[in-house]
This record gives C-alpha cells, structure tokens and sequence, in this order.
C-alpha cells in the first residue's frame, strides 16, 4: 500500500468513524441528558450508516490487513470503541451515568482518529513540511 | 426587525440538520416542508425528510421556494447512489461519492455566485489536494474544519458570515431607474428617512408609494419595530377610529380589549395609505397622536404613549382637500408637506420600462403557482430547474442562462405611447398577464405536440396579446362609458387583476359577437378548439353569462 493510500485511509476514519461518533457527544453540556439528546447519543455509536462504530472502524481500517493498525492510535481508538461497544445495553436502559462516560470516551475517540490522521499524514512522501505542525 | 440568519443544511444522512435543529435553534432554516412553524415543534418530525437538502436536485427545489437563505451548511460525501450524484467524468466512484459535495458547490455557483456555504469539513478530510485547490479560489466557502459537529463552533462561523454580509443599501429592492426625477427623490428619500418626522408621499395610483415606504423608507430608518400599512380607503368609516387607536371590551357593542395599529407598529412605521378619505373626528385623534405620541383606545380613559413613525399617502390634492373643508389644516400641517416626496408617474419614466418589467417578472415567477408553471415547462424541455427569469427586449441573447420572455423590439412604441393611468400596477399586470400566457401556450404547445423551433429558453411574447391589452386599457382610461374600468384601486390586487380580465373577456365577447373560437384566435396561439373551451372556461370563471353578454352585443 502506498503511503498516500495510508494517508486516505486515515482521513476517511477520521471523518467517517471519529467526527461521527462525537456528534452529540461534543454537544451537550455535562449533565443535561433527555431521551433525545441519549437516542442521538445511541445512533452515533451504534447505528453509524446502520453498523455500530466499532464494525466501521474495522472495516475501513482491519487489524489483520491495514497498515494503520500499527499506529498505537489505532490501538487506542480500538480500544476506547471496544469499550463504548460493552456500553450498549446500559446506555439503552438510559443510565446517566453510562451516558457520562459514553460521552466522554466518545470525544477520546475522536482525538485519537484525529491524531491518527494526523500522523499518517505527516509521514506521507512527497509533502513538503512548512513550519511548525500543530 | 432584522430577522436571523436562513440556514440550508445539504446532507445525505440527516446527521447535521439533527444537530442544528436540536443545538442551533436561534436560526431560521430553508426546509422543503410547506408547514409553518420551526421543525423542532413540528408533531410530523420524527422521520421527516424535508428538513434538509439530500442532494443537488432538492437543493434546487429549496432555494427555488427560499429565496433569502444566508448560508448553506454543505456536506462533503455524500454515499447515494450513482443516479442520484451530479454526473461527472469521474470513473472512481468512491472519489466521486466523497466529493460530490465539491460538485455541488460547483452546481450551486452557477446559479449563486455570492452565496456563502460553509463546507462541514477540514483541509485534512480533503484526501485528494486538486479538491482543495479548487476551494481556494471560492471566497465564499468556509470551511468547518474539525468543528464540524460542534454547534456552538459552527454556529459562530454562521455569525461571522452574517457579521461581514454586504450590508443592502438604500432600497435595493426598490427599482429607482435611471430618471432625474426618481434620482432626486432617492436623495430627498436618504435624508427624510433619518428624521423621526411625519411623511407625506405623494403620487397618482399605482405609483408605488407603499412600496417606497416599506422597503425604502422604513429600512433606512434604523427603526427596529415592524412596519404596517393601513389602507383607509377600505376601511368603513365608523371602523377607522377602532383599527388605529384599538378598542377596550365594552367601548361598544362586541369590542373587545384589542390593541390598534398604532400600538401593533410601536417602535417601527406606521403606513397610513389614502390619507385623505379620513373621516373628520378621526384627524382629531390622529392629530393628537402626531402631537404628543400618545393614543388612547376607544372607551378607555387614560392614554398610552407610543413610538411610532407616522408615513402618510395620497393621490389626491389635500392642499385642495383643506380649502374644501374636508381635511384639517392643523393635521395638514403636522404632515410636514413642506418636505413631501412626489413620486412621477410612469409616463414620465418610460426610459424604466425595461427594468420595471424585468422586476415584475421576477418577483413574479420567484415562487408559487407561476413559478410551478415555470419549472413545468423548464421540466418538458429537460432544462434545469431554479433558472433565473429575464426579459428580452428586442434583441435575443441566448447567453443569459435564465429563461427570457422576448417582447419584440415593434411593441416598444406602443408601450411607449400608451399612457399608463395605473402606472407602475398596470404595468405589472400587462408584464405579467402576457408572460403568464406565452408560457402557457408554450406549454400548450408541448402537451399538442406542436412543432416547436428555436431556443427553449426564450419565451416569445404574442404582440397581439399585448396590443389587445393596451387598446382596452386605453379606451378604458380614455372614459368609455359602462365600460367598467377605471383604476380605482381595488381591496387586493388579485381583484384588481380580476377585474381587468373580466373586462377585457367582455369586450371581447361583444367584439366578436360571442364566437369564443374568435376570441381564443385574439389571444392565444394553438389548437382553436382547445383554446375556445379554455377561453369559454375562464369567461365562465369570472362570473360572465355568455346571454347576457349576446344580448348586449346585439
């Protein structure tokens, strides 16, 4: 796989897995569930273009095949929507703690998608650095 | 009162118009539902569709029926199927898929040069850097970057956009010409708008001096409240006190406790039109209102204070009115008339014909059922849809990408000689009536599937429609007894319309002895038979009786 090709799939996780399931997540101030803002909550992490998001993260970037798993962003990503994943049933009996948690693990994936897509990019051939990277 | 920002959120899932309406409700939002009120009270919502845009055919649909959307909030991949992605060269469909947003960016600067969108994406998620290339000449795009689900993020970015639109000057959407006249009463209008002064507008009927003040006058006010229009002329004399002032309950028999115009207009312009025909024991109390700002409702004791800026109309000389006796001269002279703007007629600004009838043409056909007609025909002529209307004056230029209504250079001289008794209304109708009809017979056309040659997107205009309505409205002006036509203004300008066509369906019933295959071949082109029955339906629509109209012929 070329590097550029790396590049793309870090960017597409980022944006189709990462941006998604912060959505409501980055959205509501500490505390202020309704059974709306947790039903937005639900569909962010579990029904993300129908699968949950921890199926999208290994489809577009699976363990066994994709370079990107050998970031330790990855890893964390992983991790992080594995237990978001072990989450559900608590988070669909509308528990507010779970739906704390879930929301704050959910901004920790974004960060580390981010980072991921960041560092894929930075190593990518053919790019010329100018000044600091943020 | 300045109005929020319209949002139109284009997105193939329903994420981002989710987050906006549940995060961002200080906006007004371009949906493609028809039912008033925000969504976000809306009992249909769970499951609705027409919040937003899913692709580039129903972002046409939406800005076709808003035409003051602000800021478009546009996603960047759009998973649709193929059929429904703008077409393009591009053989990789998943590049296609999540760049179609940058297509349709593309399709919506074609018909929206300046309109400003923010991109729900960042520099990074631009995985392919022609894409970004191409967003760095767009001064219009903003991109969301990494906020893109952040709505307070997004929503500051919506307020820097709205914070650096091009403020709209002076009447913008006031069409002022090129005349003299009209220009030093654009300069008297700027000055005289900034005073807290009364103002009088003078001008025959139909000369747009409503117009003048709401959308000239009151917007260059600064004033904050709402602006409303009174028309005294349709107001029976014993109501016109009630309406203004308001009522208390018991004040008379079913008065009910209901604030008047002058409390509904508080802090803003109050548009009194037909001055003249104010009953005499009202231009008391309107001249202690003018006085001290004070109102007091009928039937109740003490008086309210009110802020309000009083813009009076007439056609009528009341100079004359006061040596008659029928205005007070105090109330006159509370008018302030020694700075009253005088709007000319339209016989005195013919060289604005072009430009006022290019006006009505797209106000007319922006939305509603002229514009169904509109993209009905654009439709059955496979052009895209949301095209822009413009008028072609004796000469064809097929460059304009708008749809244009041809108007012969010949029918210049009879527009010019005609001498416009209801000036700028008249000339709305007459633009209006004629597009309707070249554009339904076009589509007549179609539908008999009659050879059709030339350019679909020029619309000829028949002359011998407009010749017909001229020479009525002439004889008309000109005092033909019974006819039935003055330009006396009608309560609305659909009865205004109505009238003018029953009167012309009339005479011509009588012209050509009640042959409506006659009459159709007068007006339309087409098939005589179908358009005999479409005349005789109309005829039977306005309410006029094919014996009595024999009977009078005879």
């Amino acid at each position: 796989m070329f590097r550029s090709d790396i590049r793309r799939a870090a960017s597409a996780l980022a944006h189709d897995v990462g941006k998604y399931v912060a959505r409501t997540a980055r959205n509501v101030p500490d505390g202020a569930w309704t059974p709306e803002l947790a039903s937005m909550l639900l569909r962010d992490l579990y029904d993300l273009r129908g699968e949950h998001a921890l199926h999208a993260f290994l489809r577009l970037a699976p363990a066994a095949t994709s370079p990107l798993a050998a970031f330790p962003e990855w890893t964390t990503a992983h991790d992080l929507l594995r237990e978001l994943d072990a989450m559900e049933p608590a988070l669909r009996a509308l528990e507010a703690p779970a739906l704390e948690s879930a929301a704050h693990l959910a901004l920790r994936v974004e960060v580390a998608l981010g980072e991921l897509a960041l560092r894929a990019r930075i190593g990518a051939p053919g790019r010329r650095r100018k000044g600091k990277l943020p | 009162m300045t109005l929020p920002p319209k949002l139109l959120i284009v997105d193939d899932g329903d994420r981002y118009a989710e987050m906006a309406l549940q995060f961002m409700r200080g906006y007004r939002y371009a949906t493609r539902c028809t039912l008033p009120g925000p969504c976000w009270t809306c009992p249909r919502r769970p499951g609705c569709t027409l919040t937003h845009a899913h692709d580039a055919s129903e972002l046409d649909q939406a800005l076709a029926r808003h035409d003051d959307v602000d800021v478009v909030l546009l996603d960047l991949a759009f998973d649709l199927p193929p059929e429904r992605l703008l077409p393009s060269n591009e053989h990789d469909q998943e590049r296609r898929r999540r760049h179609e947003g940058l297509a349709i960016l593309a399709h919506l600067r074609k018909r929206h040069p300046a309109l400003s969108v923010i991109l729900m994406t960042s520099k990074e998620d631009l995985a392919y850097e022609d894409a970004a290339a191409a967003l760095e000449v767009d001064e219009y795009v903003t991109l969301a970057g990494s906020d893109a689900f952040d709505a307070r993020a997004v929503a500051l970015l919506v307020e820097r956009i709205w914070a650096r639109r091009p403020r709209a000057s002076l009447g913008d959407a006031y069409e002022w010409g090129k005349g003299t006249a009209m220009a030093r009463l654009k300069r008297e209008a700027t000055v005289l708008a900034r005073t807290s002064l009364p103002l009088l507008i003078l001008g025959e009927t139909g000369t747009g001096k409503s117009a003048l003040a709401e959308q000239v006058i009151h917007p260059a006010s600064g004033r904050m409240g709402p602006f409303l229009a009174v028309d005294l002329s349709a107001l029976p004399g014993n109501l016109v006190a009630a309406e203004l002032f308001g009522t208390v309950r018991g004040a008379f028999s079913g008065a009910l406790d209901r604030p008047g115009r002058f409390e509904q207009a508080n802090g803003g312009t109050l548009f009194l039109d037909e001055i003249g025909n104010l009953p005499l024991d009202v231009q008391r109390l309107l001249l202690l209102a003018l006085e001290g700002g004070r109102i007091t409702r009928l039937g109740e004791s003490l008086p309210r204070q009110v802020d309000v800026r009083l813009i009076a109309a007439t056609n009528t000389a009341l100079a004359m009115a006061v040596k008659s006796g029928t205005f007070r001269a105090d109330l006159y002279a509370r008018l302030n008339p020694s700075a009253q703007l005088m709007l000319p007629p339209l016989r005195e600004r013919l060289d604005d014909l072009p430009a006022l009838m290019t006006r009505f043409l797209q106000r007319a056909f922006h939305a509603g059922s002229h514009r169904t007609l509109l993209e009905e025909y654009a439709k059955a002529h496979a052009l895209p849809s949301g095209l822009p209307v413009a008028l072609e004056m004796g000469k064809v230029s097929h460059a304009t990408g708008a749809l244009s209504f041809a108007w012969a250079s010949r029918l210049q001289p009879a527009l010019r000689a005609h001498p416009w008794p209801g000036n700028l209304r008249e000339l709305d109708h007459v633009t209006v009536t004629t597009a309707v009809f070249a554009l339904a017979d076009a589509l007549q056309a179609i539908e008999t599937e009659r050879a059709q040659t030339g350019n679909p997107c020029w619309i000829p205009i028949p002359a011998r429609l407009i010749h017909e309505l001229l020479k009525l409205q002439q004889e008309s002006a000109g005092g033909s007894a019974g006819s039935g036509t003055d330009y006396a203004p009608a309560a609305t300008l659909h009865d205004w319309v109505t009238g003018i066509e029953h009167t012309l369906l009339a005479s011509l019933f009588q012209e050509t002895g009640g042959d409506f295959q006659a009459m159709a071949a007068r007006i339309l082109t087409g098939s005589p038979a179908r358009n005999a029955r479409r005349v005789r339906l109309r005829f039977n629509q306005l309410g006029l009786r094919v014996r009595a109209g024999r009977g009078r012929s005879k």
